[in-house]
């Protein structure tokens, strides 16, 4: 009997020692991949992600272990070669130790097709980085919701915004649900996560519900671990999601963030 | 890692398009159609409740047939397009070049800094920004640049440049103030200076220091800036009053107003007037919104002047702050001033849908006879209301060239209809479109079509009614429905534009409410152009495939044939095919062909060619639920030509369609059920790679991985050595 409890302590303590051994092993390979090192950047995040866009907002009330802000911090208009950019007019309050992710939305609209040139993405990069500059942001999320034509700009945008943002800041972007399901362009990108949206969907609207409800995640991996939706309009299930990020499109109040927490509880 | 299942607050699903697939807009309801310039000339259509209240103001003052002057009109369409982001004011821009370019004609050698206008608060408002260099910096410094170089020496005027720098630096952060001039230097140079360093103590925020130099200056008869210094003083106590601690700013707000209030009465100081009446416009709406909330009403009312822009743009922020914006999920209660001013009374009114405020309207219409109220009254009027037989004949007396016309029409229309006298109402309809149609703009028009569709008592006037053109083309992402940029080059851009559509409740019921031998007939009509025909001609011969009426879908076949040319060989084979093969041949048609779905598109629709794949997956039907969910409403609302037994029939017919599931199942089911009957027949391997491929790139279910599977182990064990083996070297799970 004895014999027998020996044999299965030694053979539990082996397990452990090849666990720890595979573990401490992973973590070696982890620290030195790429993809591992964006993923430590947004380790401490919250499950939960607010998006505060630009209207007054005071989340003061949040906890902030569980709650983290996503505000938009500029907005980038891109008309012609011209690149204007206003930055965040409406107050916002959050408690000193949020985590915070400064949002830069880019805008490209009807009145006149950008130039998209190379003197363009440079002062829209330069524009970007400014937002690193704020002391307490974790990270920088880019939202551009970019046609089949501005893609090679984002692309590069990406590409030359991640080499000179300080290497703690995580990049984040948002991503049209479309881009997580049938196109692949977000493949190697060096971003920390693709979120993507599930809401204001349009025509893929119920074919991405559809897709969700069946159990399934999306094909891009980038957009696995995270998902937006919007209080305004429901789903019924989402994949298994390390963030969610959360627009409302009225102004945050205590009772839709605790409402909030207790369906995501 | 979370499962997370998310059961928010339960809000209508929204009409809004993914930025790769535009979406036609058939009547707009969050502003009226564009161009915006007819709307504010009075061109109002039938005004929706859920406009914004911009829009409700326009609409109130055209109906009560008060209208706008021209200029009046321009100011309007600024405020809607800055509103909707339609551009920016290039004065933005051009106020800091005319700077630098005044600033290089002196000091050349030396590259002035960028200047950033906006500056982040301090702590712990430090994510917010705000502009800190308004336009009138840029313009003044340039102006005054301008002047000084022509009175003083090079090497002052440098130094003044210099000096100009270390403000404008102040702009987005820091605080760099320029040091005194040294008191030998002449008046004009100290002043300037003293100027300098006021000017600088407020970009940087230090508003105690700037008061106190803005009073000094105003007190030094010799300063060019004597003045000015009083309206200074004034926008530095606002600026403290906004940016300052809480505590100072109503005590700052005011003195501002008292400030404010001396200049104006001061006749020496007239040139800074018109500056001192805005700021002290800003400075009434901070300290007395409810009074200037009424004030603007009834200015905006009985007598909109030039500033109607910005009084608009004030009334509507103080609308906001009151009930709420237009956008906003949670309405506030009343406020009790409300009904003491007629216009923000009636915006109020004709906005909320509760049973009280359709009380009140009537009560104001019995009580004012006038065209807005009765407007208000007769869009919340329901059938058996005990005023409706006089809300019908009020609004029967207004004329057609009046704004109220289109919408007193429209509603009139509904009333009759709900309350049943159908004939009334198709007659009221038939007069509008054939002789009134040009006054209605194409949103109202769409409506008319849409109540002419309702009342349809055959087929080929539905088709005919069921036909509307796009009011607006939009990418919409945002809710908004902005137009979006379309060339005017392109044809298939121009077809957006031009070609007439189904609009959701002429989809529903083709989709939902016709049986499929009526939905037979719609096919064989020539009322509907050739692009719809097809579309419905296609939906016809597949739903008669799927619910197995062989009969009708090769009655079909010769319309299809002549629709869908590509298709006609893979039609003609199943036409003359034996009766066992049929439904196979339609299948593996189906699959060669991904666009085919047993139901009409709403609006736009799948761009792509019938025969290839979609993209965005938009291939082999996304199933039943894809209209169910959204076309539920709208296809309760039948035309009544359609009988109480063919309803029926239809509503059995949509049941079986939704039980075939997601189609690439479907489609594997059919494929490999062939297979064991007629395994030797040569289509069957290529079938089976189109499955495959159906469950990667059609829309599947939980069950499609195991089809995909089914239909790729089919595919390599029994046609191992065929080309559609070699392939197919993947089935896919998801």
């Amino acid at each position: 009997m004895q014999q027998a409890k020996f044999w299965i302590l030694a053979v539990v303590a082996l397990a452990m020692v090849v666990a720890l051994e595979i573990k401490l092993q992973l973590w070696t390979v982890a620290s030195t991949s790429p993809e591992n090192n964006a993923s430590r950047r947004l380790v401490d995040f919250a499950g939960i992600v607010l998006w505060a866009w630009e209207r007054p907002e005071d989340l003061r009330f949040i906890d902030p272990d569980k709650t983290a802000v996503a505000f938009l911090a500029k907005t980038i208009h891109l008309r012609g070669d011209k690149v204007v950019s206003r930055p965040r007019l409406q107050p916002l309050r959050v408690p000193d130790s949020a985590l915070l992710i400064a949002v830069a939305r880019i805008e490209t609209d009807g009145s006149e097709f950008p130039s998209l040139s190379r003197d363009q993405l440079s002062r829209v990069i330069a524009e970007i980085v400014t937002l690193a500059q704020t002391a307490t942001v974790a990270g920088i999320q880019i939202d551009f919701d970019a046609t089949v034509s501005e893609r090679t700009f984002y692309r590069n945008l990406i590409l030359e915004l991640r080499a000179r943002l300080p290497p703690s800041l995580a990049l984040s972007i948002t991503a049209l649900a479309s881009w997580c399901q049938g196109d692949n362009w977000l493949t190697d990108l060096p971003v920390d996560e693709a979120v993507p949206m599930l809401f204001r969907l349009g025509a893929d609207r119920e074919q991405i519900r559809r897709h969700l409800a069946s159990g399934k995640t999306f094909a891009s991996d980038r957009c696995r671990k995270t998902a937006g939706v919007s209080v305004d309009e429901p789903l019924a299930q989402l994949p298994r999601v390390d963030r969610l990020y959360v627009f409302n499109p009225a102004p945050w109040s205590s009772n839709a963030v605790n409402s909030l927490m207790k369906a995501y509880e | 890692m979370f499962l997370i299942t998310v059961l928010l607050a339960w809000a209508p699903l929204v009409s809004a398009c993914g930025p790769f697939t535009l979406q036609a807009v058939f009547a707009f309801t969050v502003h009226p159609g564009f161009p915006l310039e007819r709307y504010a000339a009075g061109e109002i259509g039938v005004v929706q409740p859920t406009f914004a209240r911009s829009y409700l103001y326009v609409a109130y003052r055209h109906l009560s047939g008060a209208g706008f002057d021209k200029p009046q009109e321009r100011a309007l369409l600024e405020l809607w397009q800055e509103r909707l982001n339609f551009r920016w004011d290039p004065k933005d821009e051009d106020a800091i070049a005319k700077w630098n370019a005044a600033r290089s004609m002196v000091a050349r050698e030396v590259k002035g800094p960028e200047i950033e206008v906006y500056r982040h608060r301090d702590k712990p408002n430090e994510y917010q920004t705000y502009l800190n260099c308004p336009n009138d910096a840029f313009l003044t410094a340039a102006a005054t640049l301008n002047d000084r170089s022509k009175k003083l020496e090079s090497a002052i005027v440098k130094d003044w440049v210099t000096a100009q720098d270390l403000v404008f630096a102040n702009c987005s952060a820091g605080k760099h103030i320029p040091a005194p001039a040294p008191p030998t230097t002449e008046p004009l140079v100290r002043a300037d200076r003293d100027y300098q360093i006021a000017a600088a103590s407020f970009y940087s925020g230090d508003f105690a220091e700037a008061e106190k130099r803005f009073r000094t200056i105003a007190e030094d008869k010799s300063s060019p800036w004597q003045k000015q210094a009083p309206y200074l003083i004034a926008r530095t106590l606002i600026r403290k009053a906004s940016l300052g601690p809480s505590e100072s700013g109503q005590p700052s707000l005011n003195e501002a107003e008292t400030v404010l209030n001396q200049l104006l009465s001061n006749d020496e100081l007239t040139e800074t007037h018109e500056a001192a009446r805005r700021l002290l416009n800003i400075v009434r709406l901070r300290l007395y919104p409810e009074l200037k909330l009424q004030e603007l009403g009834k200015s905006l009312r009985e007598n909109p002047g030039p500033s109607i822009k910005q009084d608009l743009w004030d009334y509507t922020l103080l609308l906001d702050k009151f009930l709420g914006d237009d956008d906003s999920a949670e309405t506030k209660p009343e406020p009790a001033f409300v009904p003491q001013d007629e216009l923000t009374d009636w915006i109020v009114t004709f906005q909320t849908t509760s049973e009280s405020a359709r009380v009140h309207a009537a009560e104001k219409w019995q009580q004012t006879a006038s065209l807005p109220w009765l407007f208000a009254t007769l869009v919340k009027a329901k059938a058996g209301d005990p005023e409706m037989e006089d809300l019908l004949k009020a609004a029967s007396e207004v004329k057609p060239d009046a704004a109220a016309f289109p919408g007193m029409s429209f509603h009139t229309v509904r009333l009759l209809s709900e309350s049943g006298r159908n004939k009334q109402a198709r007659q009221k309809l038939d007069e509008l479109l054939a002789e009134q149609r040009s006054r209605f703009t194409v949103s109202a028009q769409n409506l008319l079509l849409g109540q002419r569709m309702a009342l349809s008592q055959n087929l080929e006037e539905f088709l005919t009614y069921s036909q509307r053109l796009p009011a607006g083309i939009t990418w919409d992402e945002d809710d908004r429905q902005l137009p979006a940029h379309l060339d005017q080059d392109s044809e298939t851009d121009k077809k957006l534009q031009h070609q007439v559509r189904f609009d959701i409740d002429a989809a529903s019921t083709l989709n939902r409410g016709m049986p499929l031998e009526v939905l037979k007939q719609a096919a064989e009509s020539e009322a509907l152009p050739v692009h719809l025909r097809r579309d419905v001609a296609q939906a016809a011969w597949l739903r008669a495939v799927m619910l197995d009426e062989p009969r009708v879908a090769t009655e079909l076949v010769p319309v299809l044939r002549k629709l869908v040319p590509e298709a006609a060989p893979l039609l003609v084979d199943y036409a003359s095919a034996p009766e066992n093969l049929k439904r196979f041949l339609a299948i593996y048609l189906w699959l060669k062909f991904p666009g085919l779905e047993p139901v009409v598109d709403v609006g736009i629709g799948r761009g792509t060619p019938l025969n290839e794949q979609d993209t965005y997956r938009d291939n082999w039907w996304c199933g039943a639920a894809y209209i169910a969910e959204s076309d539920k409403a709208s296809s309760e609302n039948l035309s009544e030509f359609i009988t109480a037994e063919q309803r029926a029939t239809a509503e059995k017919e949509f049941a079986n369609l939704v039980r075939s599931g997601a189609a690439p199942n479907y489609l594997a089911q059919q494929v490999i059920e062939w297979s064991t009957k007629a395994g030797t027949d040569r289509r069957i391997p290529e079938a089976l790679h189109l499955v495959v491929r159906s469950t990667r790139y059609g829309c599947g279910d939980k069950e499609t991985g195991k089809w995909s599977k089914a239909a790729f182990d089919l595919l390599h064990k029994r046609y191992p050595s065929s080309v559609w083996a070699r392939r197919t070297p993947y089935w896919f799970q998801n």
